[in-house]
């Protein structure tokens, strides 16, 4: 038997491709050239025949069983164990980061840092409204935009939804941005709501108007949706 | 204990298979204990049996599987799904197992270099001529003459055996088709020479 090291010529070539004819692997354009080359090659023959009495050694090669079961009830444990430690090591990070800002800092520069960052936190709090006051305890009040007094938006309805379908459609969709608003038919498809007086007093604040129109005319169901013109 | 499982090649699996095993390793990525569990049960028998060909000390086996599937939970998210979920584990696996086999030979030269003791040199067959010489089985001798490889080598022709074919084997160990063929070539011809020395010496007998 001759081993060359890189194929000069079609057996060659054919032999580098011999360990995967014998194991099945080969796709089916070259094992059909092998099989034609096999024919007429003796020597091909023969290491096929060793190729595959070296792959059959392999399968059948004993080895020691092994617990899959056990080994995945070890897993189990390491895996928790490895998220405590991750917890854990990043309590440990945390601490040793503030030891360390706590230690590197002179007392009284470090009791001058606090209260300043207690003063940042309140004025930060403050601008974003909060404690919640009267006036900004709801997002539908606000100090500027348009009167909620008589604004009406209107939705017109695709499909074949039912009238109390509809009505509950459009009161989830303005619900789900925060209005509770109570549709009511005024058309064959058209629906009518206003912002009630006693729901949200005061303005509204545009984004929030842009806000409930693109929910509606998100929807799939509603054809169209905007401000009535007229208060109904 | 020792059994004898013969199993079906490791590679067969048809196009449904690798889409579960794509959405099971989804499923791991986002922390999904039963979807783990399948995949494990699944992978360990048989990452089990291409590391214990690999490496001759069945305790660093379990730990390499176990490193192996450990580092599956953890990076189940990295998997891009360039190629199939059974190659990318396997590909794990066959690192993982070249860690410990480098970490032990460290080991063994430290040993060794501080320690003349005989104890801790591989006697396995592969390594040790005397005893491929002595073993009469063909079969033993194919297999005592395949651990005279070197890894890389090797683990050609484990998986080529195990069933894998020639693309699946370059993705698993990181090189292109050519120089997996390459390594096979290579491997037989080192076979061939070891069992014609072999055969040579019975003669001569």
């Amino acid at each position: 038997m001759k081993y060359t090291l890189s194929p000069k010529n079609d057996h060659d070539m054919y032999r580098l491709d011999l360990p995967w004819f014998a194991n099945g692997t080969l796709d089916e354009q070259s094992t059909l050239l092998l099989k034609n080359h096999l024919a007429d090659c003796d020597s091909c023959r023969d290491e096929l025949v060793n190729l595959t009495a070296m792959q059959k050694a392999i399968a059948d090669s004993p080895i020691a069983d092994s617990d899959t079961q056990a080994s995945f009830e070890r897993m189990q444990k390491r895996i928790n164990n490895d998220s405590r430690d991750t917890g854990v090591s990043i309590v440990a990070k945390i601490s040793g980061l503030l030891q360390q800002i706590i230690n590197g800092v002179p007392a009284p520069q470090w009791a001058l840092a606090s209260i300043c960052g207690l003063l940042i936190g309140f004025l930060i709090l403050q601008v974003g409204g909060w404690p919640p006051t009267e006036e900004n305890a709801d997002y539908h009040v606000l100090s500027s935009g348009e009167s909620t007094d008589n604004l009406t938006i209107y939705a017109k309805i695709d499909g074949t939804l039912s009238q109390s379908e509809s009505e509950k459609l459009l009161h989830e969709l303005t619900r789900s941005v925060g209005f509770e608003m109570h549709w009511k038919m005024t058309g064959s498809s058209e629906f009518r709501a206003t912002i009630a007086q006693n729901e949200s007093p005061g303005v509204l604040l545009p984004e929030k108007l842009s806000e409930i129109l693109n929910n509606l005319r998100q929807s799939s169901l509603i054809g169209e949706a905007g401000i009535a013109p007229e208060p109904q | 204990m020792v059994v004898n499982t013969m199993t079906l090649p490791d590679s067969i699996s048809c196009s449904d298979e690798q889409d579960e095993e794509h959405r099971q390793l989804k499923l791991i990525a986002e922390g999904d204990d039963r979807a783990f569990k399948s995949l494990y049960l699944h992978y360990h028998p048989r990452l089990y049996r291409f590391t214990s060909r690999l490496l001759n000390n069945s305790a660093m086996v379990e730990e390499v599987v176990s490193d192996t599937l450990f580092a599956v939970w953890k990076s189940a998210g990295s998997f891009k799904g360039k190629s199939r979920v059974s190659t990318w584990i396997f590909g794990i696996g066959y690192r993982t197992a070249l860690k410990a086999i480098r970490s032990s030979a460290r080991h063994d030269r430290f040993t060794n270099a501080s320690d003349d003791s005989d104890t801790l040199v591989d006697t396995s067959a592969g390594n040790d001529p005397a005893a491929l010489a002595e073993t009469d089985d063909d079969t033993e001798q194919l297999l005592a003459a395949i651990e005279t490889l070197s890894t890389e080598q090797k683990v050609v022709v484990e998986l080529t055996g195990f069933g894998w074919s020639c693309a699946e084997i370059g993705e698993i160990v990181g090189c292109p088709t050519n120089t997996v063929k390459t390594r096979m070539f290579n491997a037989r011809k080192k076979i061939h020479r070891q069992l014609q020395a072999r055969h040579s010496d019975y003669i001569t007998e």
